[in-house]
């Protein structure tokens, strides 16, 4: 049976909101949105679409907000379920269509802003090497600087399964990290 | 409260490597720019527009339908809204907010190339996208200013230029076209300028004129650099048109 939530959800809620409303909430969630896209390993090209999906997916279930955590919170989980499957989409047109990502176009003054971010590139490296649960843990601690509560929540796991989850991403990125410090590959 | 004490941030650590401390940094102020922000609100609309939400033909749009999503919206745009203003600190306020983002009052960008006035209140439901517009009443709270109005008729019609544009492209490459031109036309400074232009760039390589479409192409890299359509547009000269000297 659906919940009162789902009812509202698919009916109602669309075109409950006025363009000038969505658009707001978009703005206002926007540039949060798509970091946390970024680095739970939505691919840059696919990261406008990947936005746009979650915003949409937050206003159709806009009835499944009961208000028991904060909106943050909400719009957390549902960028980590979008990334998810993004990733795995986009890892299967990899496997299917390429040999490997599609390098992207450098332009002169791109080169020098990319020497100037090595520790996000080495970051995004290491990140590359969680599993997603593990990642997805380690963005919303260490980069939105979320506290663990809501992260177990946004997550829908129980708190110490979330703290497991945040130790051991961090000793994988401090090993890549100091890793690469001595000499190792990032 | 929690049994559970939240530990110390890496970015707060000494002994966390220092190019893991600016990778973090870095990474907590690296959020979609302006633009793809206004890209992203101009496709939500429209999705939700085209009938991704299945709107109802009838009722369902006032107040009371609306019930709590219509506050669940409210408290995402929170109260800053009401100032309306320029959001001036785009690549601060992100990681500082706390969870519960409707009592922060962060001024909200509203700087677009369709949207030049001061935002009204929240609930303005004056002009739907169009696969809603018919189907929406306006309520009689509705604070709508011609501004308002404006800027959502305005939004309203790009998408469903640009949106039965994309629909020819397969078939019928020179309607795609047409329709392509008569939005830049219309609106040359339009939000889904850079969609346009994308249209375009198909369109003429559907139609065989590679050369016109590769030039187009080049325009775009210089207009939009760092695009996500780049690939696309790359993907589409590059099998339709001569290879570049």
């Amino acid at each position: 049976m659906p919940s009162p939530f789902e009812s509202l959800a698919t009916t109602r809620q669309a075109d409950g909101a006025s363009p000038e409303a969505v658009r707001e909430v978009v703005v206002r969630h926007g540039a949060f949105v798509g970091r946390s896209l970024r680095y739970l390993g939505v691919p840059e090209a696919d990261l406008e679409d990947a936005a746009q999906e979650v915003f949409v997916v937050v206003f159709k279930r806009l009835g499944s907000f009961e208000g028991r955590s904060s909106l943050r919170t909400w719009l957390y989980g549902v960028c980590v379920r979008v990334a998810s499957a993004r990733r795995r989409r986009a890892s299967v047109r990899r496997e299917s269509v390429m040999p490997e990502p599609p390098e992207q176009a450098t332009e002169p003054a791109q080169e020098q802003h990319l020497a100037q971010s090595e520790g996000k590139r080495r970051l995004l490296a290491a990140l590359e090497q969680l599993d997603e649960d593990k990642r997805a843990v380690f963005v919303l601690y260490e980069i939105e600087r979320q506290s663990m509560k809501d992260i177990a929540e946004a997550l829908g796991c129980p708190l110490q399964t979330a703290y497991y989850r945040l130790h051991a991403a961090r000793k994988a990125v401090l090993e890549v990290f100091e890793g690469s410090q001595t000499g190792g590959k990032p | 409260m929690s049994e559970f004490q939240d530990p110390p941030r890496l970015f707060d650590l000494p002994d966390t490597p220092e190019v893991l401390k600016s990778g973090l940094l870095e990474a907590s102020h690296d959020g979609l720019g302006e633009r793809a922000v206004d890209r992203v609100a101009a496709g939500v609309l429209l999705d939700l527009g085209a009938g991704g939400g299945s709107p109802p033909a009838t009722g369902g749009a006032g107040p009371s339908s609306a019930g709590f999503g219509a506050k669940v919206i409210a408290g995402l745009v929170g109260v800053g809204i009401l100032a309306g203003g320029v959001w001036l600190a785009t690549r601060s306020e992100e990681p500082q907010l706390e969870a519960n983002v409707p009592s922060i009052p962060v001024p909200v960008e509203v700087v677009s190339q369709v949207v030049t006035a001061p935002l009204p209140t929240v609930n303005t439901p004056s002009v739907e996208t169009p696969a809603v517009q018919s189907a929406v009443p306006k309520p009689a709270s509705a604070k709508s200013t011609p501004a308002a109005s404006a800027t959502t008729s305005t939004l309203a019609e790009e998408h469903r230029l640009l949106r039965a544009a994309r629909a020819a492209l397969a078939t019928e490459p020179a309607r795609a076209l047409a329709l392509a031109r008569e939005h830049e036309r219309r609106f040359p400074r339009g939000v889904l300028a850079q969609e346009r232009e994308v249209i375009t760039i198909q369109a003429l390589a559907a139609m065989g004129e590679g050369d016109a479409a590769r030039k187009k192409a080049e325009g775009f890299d210089e207009k939009y650099p760092g695009s996500p359509h780049r690939n696309r547009v790359d993907e589409v000269t590059d099998k339709k048109s001569s290879p570049v000297p």
